[in-house]
């Protein structure tokens, strides 16, 4: 029977149609017992492959096309041995990787254990003269002429092989094979060449379709089914984990000088207590037992090279972690349950994920890359997928669309859920709006190409590290940013691979804390420990900010919706003491989760003293620290053990199906048999059921307790320090973009600390923002259109040379773009040391420079300046603000609001300050909006939550569902609005019902053109 | 001898046509666009639609959101151009030497007068009368010594008005005016001499020439004569142009090229039949594209040899569109140019050439059919094929 030896998924980028799930599906409804996936250049989707092989009943056959980077060659390669393998591997590597890569070369050097197939003669003919004619093939495929094929088969005496090339599923699927061609090689469908894509009927056939169209060529045939049957015999396995060795300086065991380190650490720091000796000993023996100490050893050597990182994850469940300072959360103190890190039945190797300050990332990654080895150390991939607004914008282009005009379709999409044509009939944003005569097909046709991979990125942070060189397993390529990748996603490195996943994240919170203790120890001499969360949480100042919900700019803590959580039970928290505030905030920060309003009210209710009782009276121990409700992952686990019964086995695996966002099958079964187990352990259906109903919320989104204590202990810190030193911490959160809140929002936090903004001056600025007293400077950084070159080069001059004495001076000392000059000028670097002199003429006197040919001696200067200041006019006040918006991208010299200073001072408003005096009111303020979030309501109907400004503070509206259809509109793009609404208090949290929004009379005409647009 | 030029300008003067046409319309908000598509660009608006935020260069779809009683007129370029002929000679009834500008815009030299000062006023209301009474238009004129005052003076004047400069108060009236007015300020030039605080001509003519030479480039010297007011360009008479333009608007916008490429062989089609008509030949073609996103793009070439006919025409035209498209952006309008040409060779072929008189009874066949029935009539074969794509 025929066996398809030649088809591409949609993981050949740009080529395939067709998900290998879908593929293998066909196949088997096709009568097919093997199938090849041969997708371009790569195996993308290797482990998929496998699996939905498993699920369908069909035996995999491995492969690759590897097409040469220019010309028309290209070559099928089947491995079928492990060293086959082995060699495609390196084939694809080198593929990507070599400058001047040659196909037959590659072939001939890594040739042992693969089958060649290829239709390029020249390329058969290179490889049969270099290493003779075994398992070479001549290729008859859809598109090609076959008595050709047939005539060089028989001169060369390379045997005939029948494939169908397939590139899709369907005969039908031929035009979305095209549009995917053409949207990936940048033409249109109509000005593809023969050479861009496959035959028309390369999709996937029938054994019998295919016996009758080659039925002329039975040998070919024959060929087909003897290569397959090699090909299906070899069986690929990554059976055990894949880590680098740690290899101790004296020869012990990586087990030994594991358990030396810990023992020896938790002795010093618990003092040799028997509970921590024993929970220690309990870790050490699961980790010797699945063979992970080199994995621990190799983290801490990983950690060690930065002094400012945040273990988190569910490696901060474990003593073990802690002890070898890869986490800081305590888990004796914070009581962590150390079986949703590790456990016996747990296969897949444990997951420590690793913050480092988000600019040291990358050096550490080069170090580790440099200590194993190039080829023995590689980051993890991402697939990119199309979504709809991509898959929209990339069908309108291939229309011809002007991107006016797709922006401002795709702009209407944001948000979008499930069926494109109901979304745009019935969500309010496409009221009113008449798409053009393309547009209905586009939008059709997106739907079609939604979750297709579009192309190959890089994992925030995984880097995998294998001993014996990468290629013995995956391909590795090149990515944009110059790292080499493997080509293989998280779930594939992890679950098929058995790669063990070294996760190496940037964090920008952690810069900020890093520059602002620096900053500290600079100017005020005192070197701080962030570690050290009791002191913090002790702090008086710092508590006062978390009870009063001020700590904007706190890592973690600072978000629109906690802040208002933070408002709510900001009171309770006021005499509380450190170890509360610490467990509060942990709660907290797991606590907020989509859907969950419900609980959290629950949870204010009881946390101020409403009556609750526990479900069952074996919740009590488990749920007491929230107040019986189930709020991290971890209880999960332990409501499952405790109520029906499960083993720590199962109740993990109940666990990692919500959280892992498993098959809806999975978790329906595992409930029931949650359902069953609490039934045969005597606990009442009702609490079964609710319970059960209860664990289900954790589908959408849930932290574990060990997650969110690490991540409490630096918004402690990120607190600490905002309490303490407000002007060198709102710098360093300024000089590091990244936060929750705009670079215009903190400068509003700023005022509102009582700190003076300063603007950047060429004496007195640095690269990043400074502060110090009761100011802050803005930074070089923040001025856009200047290269990072420049700005560094402008400090260094001046820290070399001193200080500049004059705008001359300036143009003498720092060579610069002119364009980047008429930025420097605009944002006012150079208006201090040359108050005489405005912007106008600085901009005259630096042409007329340039005109000169830039001279050394500056004769002309003091004429030419005296000219300049009667000729040239200074900048009204509009043109100032105009300036600033262009060089900032923002205001920052006053707020934003200052624009409508006409209408603000005739208006009637209520400042964001004052709001919760008007409780039950209908009241009407200015805002400014910062941030917002869509929500669907129960019923499917979308509103939002919005966070505007005005000069006194931040509030929160909340529009729904009616509002919303009103006014989500207005709500596009920056602009100040005037919001009228029901002022609603709940516990003390004030938020505005929008009943109405409407523009500022002074931007009424700009804001109805935008609109209309 | 003193130099008197007038600028003769009629504000909106498509809207103005229009109003002409059909008086109904006056006081209506009004728009005219190249072609009635929803992505159409705006190109005249009359005050009513002024008022309501509408401006030339927007979207149609935009500006028919901001007012919903927006009428909207298709350009009707051949009208306009005959009205246009019409300001002309009215023009060229006040002076000998006038010379057209655009549609609309007419300078003339009525240096002959500049004896009586009050002859030379009286010239130019009778031109605005007569402009007014047998056209039915309202010019704005203005009155300098020199084109470049006379022009901005012009608009300045409001419709049916005139606006005199004296000889010798050039600067003093250019002086509190913006600098944009200035024709050698381009966006370019603007942005630099609004970061530079020089907003008004007047803080420019401050400066040196040499001054500004350093500070524009070649730009500068001119921007120094035209802010102190100084212009010595004549009035040139009206040349014919002998250049030929074909240029057709794509409904809709379109990035299939088939479909444009067999757009620009009707075009280079229809090149070959005027030029044929009027005894010419083809030296050199040009090619212009504006895509959807108004960007444009544009090429030329000379032609191997000079030619009329439609095969040689087309080669090139195929070639020039293959070296301009180059993007997938739909095209929105193409113009197809013959910058130069001379009167048709009349020389005998030495040989018989059998295959060029065999294309040239075709050429003469097709002429004589579409004549008779019009230009869709009859076509070469991809033509028709594109034609019913199209019409799909």
């Amino acid at each position: 029977m025929f066996r398809h030896l030649s088809v591409r998924s949609f993981y050949s980028f740009g080529c395939g149609t067709a998900s290998v799930e879908r593929l293998c599906a066909r196949a088997k409804a096709l009568g097919c017992t093997e199938i090849a996936l041969t997708d371009v250049n790569g195996l993308y989707a290797i482990g998929w492959f496998f699996k939905a092989c498993e699920d369908n009943g069909l035996t995999p056959i491995v492969g690759v096309e590897v097409r040469h980077p220019s010309g028309p060659c290209r070559a099928v390669l089947l491995p079928f041995t492990r060293q086959g393998y082995s060699h495609l591997c390196h084939i694809i590597s080198a593929r990507h990787l070599e400058e001047n890569f040659s196909l037959a070369e590659a072939i001939t050097r890594w040739r042992e254990g693969l089958v060649i197939i290829s239709d390029t003669f020249a390329l058969l003919a290179a490889i049969a003269g270099r290493g003779g004619r075994a398992n070479l093939y001549v290729e008859l495929r859809p598109g090609r002429s076959r008595s050709e094929a047939m005539a060089f088969s028989r001169t060369s005496g390379i045997p005939p092989i029948v494939t169908n090339d397939v590139h899709f599923l369907e005969r039908d699927d031929y035009a979305l094979h095209l549009k995917l061609r053409a949207i990936h090689l940048k033409k249109t469908v109509k000005t593809l060449e023969g050479d861009h894509v496959a035959s028309p009927e390369a999709w996937l056939k029938s054994a019998k379709q295919m016996q009758e169209e080659f039925a002329s060529y039975p040998e070919a045939l024959a060929n087909t089914e003897r290569v397959a049957a090699i090909c299906a015999s070899f069986r690929l396995e990554f059976s055990r984990p894949i880590f680098p060795q740690f290899t101790g300086a004296d020869g012990r065991s990586a087990d030994e000088v594991l358990r030396d380190i810990a023992t020896t650490t938790a002795q010093r720091k618990y003092c040799g207590s028997p509970a921590v000796m024993e929970r220690l000993e309990k870790e050490l023996e699961i980790i010797t037992r699945k063979g992970f100490a080199h994995t621990f050893l190799v983290m801490r050597d990983i950690v060690k090279k930065s002094e400012h990182t945040c273990g988190r994850g569910s490696a901060a469940a474990s003593l073990v972690s802690h002890v070898l300072e890869i986490t800081d959360v305590d888990p004796i103190s914070c009581d962590l349950y150390f079986g949703r890190f590790l456990n016996d039945a747990r296969t897949d190797p444990p997951d420590i994920d690793m913050d480092f300050c988000r600019d040291e990332r990358r050096p550490i990654i080069d170090a580790v890359f440099t200590q194993y080895g190039e080829a023995n150390a590689a980051m993890v991939a991402n697939h990119n997928c199309m979504g709809m607004r991509q898959a929209i914008r990339r069908l309108a282009e291939l229309e011809g669309l002007p991107q006016s005009e797709i922006a401002l379709v795709t702009r209407l999409f944001s948000g979008w859920g499930g069926n494109i044509a109901d979304f745009c009939a019935t969500h309010p944003r496409f009221r009113g709006v008449k798409l053009s005569d393309k547009w209905p097909m586009i939008l059709k046709d997106a739907e079609q190409l939604v979750g297709i991979p579009s192309h190959l990125s890089l994992h925030p942070g995984g880097v995998v590290i294998a001993p014996d060189g990468i290629d013995n397993y995956i391909p590795r390529q090149r990515s944009k940013n110059g790292l080499i990748a493997i080509q293989t996603e998280k779930d594939q490195t992890e679950d098929f691979l058995k790669f063990v996943k070294f996760d190496i994240l940037g964090n920008t919170s952690l810069c900020v804390l890093r520059d602002c203790l620096c900053a500290i120890e600079k100017d005020c001499g005192v070197r701080l420990q962030y570690r050290d969360w009791r002191r913090s949480a002790a702090d008086a100042k710092t508590r006062a900010l978390i009870a009063t919900a001020r700590t904007m700019g706190c890592f973690h803590i600072e978000s629109a919706s906690f802040l208002q959580l933070l408002e709510k039970i900001g009171p309770g928290l006021k005499s509380a003491g450190p170890q509360k505030v610490f467990d509060v905030l942990v709660i907290l920060s797991s606590i907020i989760r989509p859907a969950s309003n419900d609980n959290i009210k629950e949870f204010l209710r009881r946390f101020f003293g409403g009556p609750f009782t526990y479900l069952h009276p074996k919740l009590e121990p488990i749920l007491a620290e929230t107040l019986g409700l189930p709020v991290y992952q971890e209880h999960v686990n332990l409501m499952a053990m405790a109520l029906a019964g499960f083993s720590e086995v199962e109740a993990d695996q109940l666990r990692k199906a919500l959280t892992a966002k498993k098959s809806e099958k999975l978790i329906r079964t595992l409930i029931q048999k949650y359902v069953a187990g609490c039934r045969h352990n005597g606990v009442p259906e009702e609490v079964a059921q609710t319970t059960a109903r209860q664990i289900l919320q954790f589908v959408h989104y849930s932290f574990l307790k060990a997650h969110s204590a690490s991540y409490v202990i630096l918004a402690l810190a990120c607190t600490y320090l905002k309490a303490h030193y407000p002007a060198l911490f709102m710098a360093a959160r300024l000089s590091h973009p990244g936060g929750f809140w705009s670079f215009r929002a903190y400068l509003s936090e700023c005022t509102r600390l009582g700190l003076r903004v300063l603007m950047p001056d060429v004496n007195n600025s640095r690269v990043e923002c400074t502060g110090r007293d009761d100011w802050v400077r803005i930074g070089l950084m923040a001025i856009k259109g200047v290269r990072q070159q420049t700005k560094n080069k402008i400090v260094a001059e001046r820290e070399k040379n001193g200080r500049f004495v004059s705008f001359a001076d300036f143009l003498r000392r720092v060579p610069v773009e002119d364009d980047e000059m008429e930025q420097l000028i605009m944002a006012g670097l150079f208006d201090r040391i040359e108050p005489q002199l405005h912007q106008g003429a600085m901009h005259y006197l630096y042409s007329h420079w340039v005109g000169l040919g830039k001279p050394a001696p500056m004769d002309w200067y003091s004429e030419q300046r005296q000219r300049a200041c009667r000729a040239c006019q200074p900048y009204g006040e509009k043109e100032k603000l105009h300036n600033e918006i262009e060089v900032f991208g923002t205001l920052v010299s006053r707020h934003p609001l200052a624009q409508c200073q006409a209408t603000l001072s005739r208006l009637r408003r209520v400042m964001a300050k004052d709001l919760h005096r008007h409780a039950g009111k209908m009241v009407t303020l200015a805002g400014w909006p910062i941030t917002s979030k869509e929500v669907t309501t129960r019923q499917e109907e979308p509103m939002e939550f919005w966070a505007f400004e005005d000069e006194s503070g931040v509030f929160h509206a909340v529009l729904f569902p009616r509002a919303y259809q009103k006014f989500c509109r207005l709500l596009v793009g920056e602009r100040p609005l005037l919001i009228s609404g029901m002022v609603q208090q709940e516990y003390g949290a004030v938020t505005l019902n929008v009943v109405n929004i409407s523009k500022f009379p002074e931007l009424a005409n700009q804001g109805k053109q935008e609109a209309v647009a | 001898m003193d130099r008197h030029i007038v600028h003769i300008s009629v504000p909106s003067f498509p809207i103005q046509m229009e109003v002409r046409r059909l008086p109904r319309l006056k006081g209506w908000p009004l728009a005219v666009v190249p072609n009635m598509g929803k992505r159409a660009i705006i190109q005249a608006v009359s005050l009513e639609a002024l008022r309501s935020g509408i401006r030339k260069g927007m979207l149609l779809s935009v500006a028919q959101k901001l007012c919903r009683d927006l009428e909207v007129l298709p350009y009707d370029e051949r009208y306009y151009r005959s009205g246009s002929e019409e300001v002309f000679a009215v023009a060229c009834k006040m002076s000998p030497i006038a010379e057209p500008v655009n549609l609309g815009k007419v300078f003339a030299d009525l240096s002959f007068a500049a004896r009586d000062a009050r002859r030379l006023v009286d010239i130019c209301w009778r031109t605005v009368n007569d402009l007014h009474n047998s056209i039915g238009i309202s010019p704005a004129l203005g009155l300098a010594s020199n084109k470049l005052v006379s022009m901005i003076a012009a608009r300045l004047a409001s419709e049916n008005d005139l606006c005199q400069v004296a000889g010798g108060d050039e600067k003093k009236f250019l002086q509190p005016l913006s600098a944009h007015h200035l024709p050698v300020v381009d966006r370019k030039v603007w942005r630099r001499l609004w970061l530079m605080g020089l907003r008004l001509i007047g803080s420019i003519a401050c400066f040196e020439a040499a001054d500004l030479a350093l500070l524009f480039g070649r730009s500068g010297v001119r921007l120094h004569e035209q802010a102190n007011g100084i212009d010595f360009t004549p009035v040139l008479p009206a040349k014919k142009s002998s250049g030929r333009v074909f240029g057709e608007i794509l409904v809709p916008d379109t990035n299939d090229v088939e479909v444009i490429r067999a757009r620009v062989c009707r075009l280079a089609e229809s090149a070959g039949m005027e030029l044929r008509a009027n005894r010419l030949q083809a030296l050199r073609l040009s090619l212009a594209i504006e895509y959807a996103d108004a960007r444009q793009a544009e090429h030329s070439h000379k032609l191997s040899r000079r030619s009329s006919a439609d095969a040689d025409l087309k080669d090139s035209a195929v070639k020039l569109l293959a070296a301009t498209l180059r993007r997938r952006v739909s095209v929105r309008v193409i113009t197809l140019g013959v910058p130069e040409v001379v009167p048709a060779a009349v020389q005998l072929d030495l040989f018989p050439q059998p295959l060029a008189e065999k294309h040239q009874r075709i050429e003469k066949a097709i002429e004589v059919i579409r004549g008779r029935f019009g230009v869709e009539a009859i076509g070469y074969a991809p033509l028709r094929q594109s034609a019913v794509r199209l019409s799909i």
